[in-house]
């Protein structure tokens, strides 16, 4: 018997959202992860499988353990790629387990980067190494600084980093975070990224369209441990074999990152980069900018816009970055943040 | 019939017995297929000569396709291979379905 898919809403009045909790649970996945939209797959009146997406990355594919080997997986993945062809995305991504790699390989997936912990899969025309081939034509073939960044907002901090590695190396690469997580969009990032590194000429930038994801962006949805720290662990050495590859194509040398003295994450993040990076190229940490003794810091600014300290926003950003602020206030402040 | 691709379409799905198609406008002239099949040592031949044959006939001479195949008749080929196509070319009526045969 075939079920019938439905979406899922989380409110009290959708019946199948007391299952979808449950059933997610039961599996250790995160409930409270945020997604766009859940869609169950019934039979009868039960629940016999769920698949979430944000954006163009599908997660919490959970199937109870009876269900699991058979249609139910193929049903839920190929409705989910309609559903998603239906908003003109033909390009999908999915974070998973080693046990889900064949199955997702089997539907057409192919696989970016593995670790012992963790699988990062896309399915789409123009996938991974037309991406990197793409990113190479955009670059001079001479020593490159690389820093992924998710810029949300482009603050001094981040300037000094950009500035450092300019003054340091041939050529700087900024991998802008594509994914759509932040308080300031893609297209604002960009702007203001572009805009605030006018002055240099030997900086290029570029998205990382899904492929590259700061800690603040990492889904932690198939991971037991809820725990922050063991998370980033995981999360920085798939990250880390994701860039590896990066630089088997391009010309890059060096990776900057900047530090939060007071972050854990951050500091395991460039821990375990730096290790996977020892042997091909350095790993160049910069401490964090200060200003009366505080770190400068993103997080900082948007604290900032909640509280009206432009004060403090025209402190720590650069003269582009305070305008944008200060012309789209209002708005700033009723958007949601995840 | 001449359909003009404008955008990426899909069609069909990864359940059994059928065959999901991508298809997207190709810059370059030529058709570009790039297959997955649980069958692809026995019948991935003839399962990209269908997929070409029903482009042919609806004179599309460039496009990328890419095809993932879970044991699909060649009807069916065809057919997710035509509504992928005309979901590309935004042809929502007046379906030619004469070119299955």
């Amino acid at each position: 018997m075939m079920g019938q898919i439905q979406e899922i809403f989380p409110e009290s009045f959708d019946l199948y959202y007391p299952q979808w909790q449950t059933l997610l649970k039961s599996l250790t996945l995160a409930p409270d992860d945020p997604v766009d939209h859940i869609y169950g797959l019934i039979e009868g009146d039960q629940l016999i499988g769920a698949v979430s997406n944000l954006g163009p990355i599908i997660k919490q594919v959970a199937i109870p353990k009876a269900h699991q080997g058979g249609h139910v997986f193929n049903q839920l993945i190929s409705f989910i790629m309609n559903q998603l062809a239906a908003e003109d995305v033909f390009h999908y991504f999915v974070y998973t387990t080693p046990s889900h790699q064949n199955a997702f390989e089997h539907l057409g997936f192919d696989t970016i980067a593995q670790t012992d912990d963790l699988v990062f899969l896309e399915k789409g025309f123009h996938g991974f190494k037309y991406y990197l081939e793409q990113l190479k034509t955009k670059l001079r073939d001479q020593p490159t600084a690389a820093i992924v960044m998710n810029a949300n907002p482009f603050t001094l901090g981040h300037l000094q980093l950009i500035q450092r590695a300019a003054q340091e190396n041939p050529q700087v690469l900024i991998l802008l975070v594509s994914a759509q997580r932040s308080l300031f969009t893609f297209d604002e990032r960009l702007a203001l990224v572009t805009q605030g590194t006018a002055h240099l000429d030997n900086v290029v930038i570029a998205p990382t369209d899904y492929y590259l994801v700061s800690n603040g962006t990492f889904p932690t949805y198939f991971l037991k441990e809820r725990a922050p720290l063991q998370v980033a662990e995981k999360q920085a050495r798939l990250d880390a074999a994701v860039f590896t590859q990066y630089s088997t194509v391009l010309p890059i040398t060096k990776r900057y990152v900047g530090t939060e003295p007071t972050s854990a994450v951050t500091e395991i993040y460039n821990r375990i980069m730096a290790e996977a990076f020892k042997d091909k190229f350095p790993l160049v940490i910069q401490p964090r900018q200060t200003l009366q003794s505080q770190v400068i810091s993103a997080s900082k600014v948007r604290q900032a816009i909640q509280t009206n300290d432009l004060a403090l926003i025209q402190a720590i950003t650069p003269l582009t970055t305070y305008q944008f602020i200060v012309a789209h206030l209002t708005e700033l402040q009723q958007r949601k943040e995840f | 019939m001449n359909v003009e691709l404008k955008h990426q379409a899909i069609a069909g799905t990864t359940e059994s017995s059928d065959i999901q198609i991508m298809i997207e406008p190709n810059t370059n002239e030529g058709i570009e297929i790039q297959l997955d099949s649980s069958v692809q040592f026995q019948f991935g031949k003839q399962i990209k000569l269908v997929i070409m044959d029903t482009l042919e006939k609806l004179d599309i001479t460039q496009a990328y396709v890419k095809a993932t195949d879970q044991g699909a008749l060649d009807c069916t080929v065809k057919a997710r291979t035509l509504t992928a196509a005309f979901r590309a070319a935004d042809i929502d009526q007046d379906y030619d379905w004469q070119v299955i045969d």
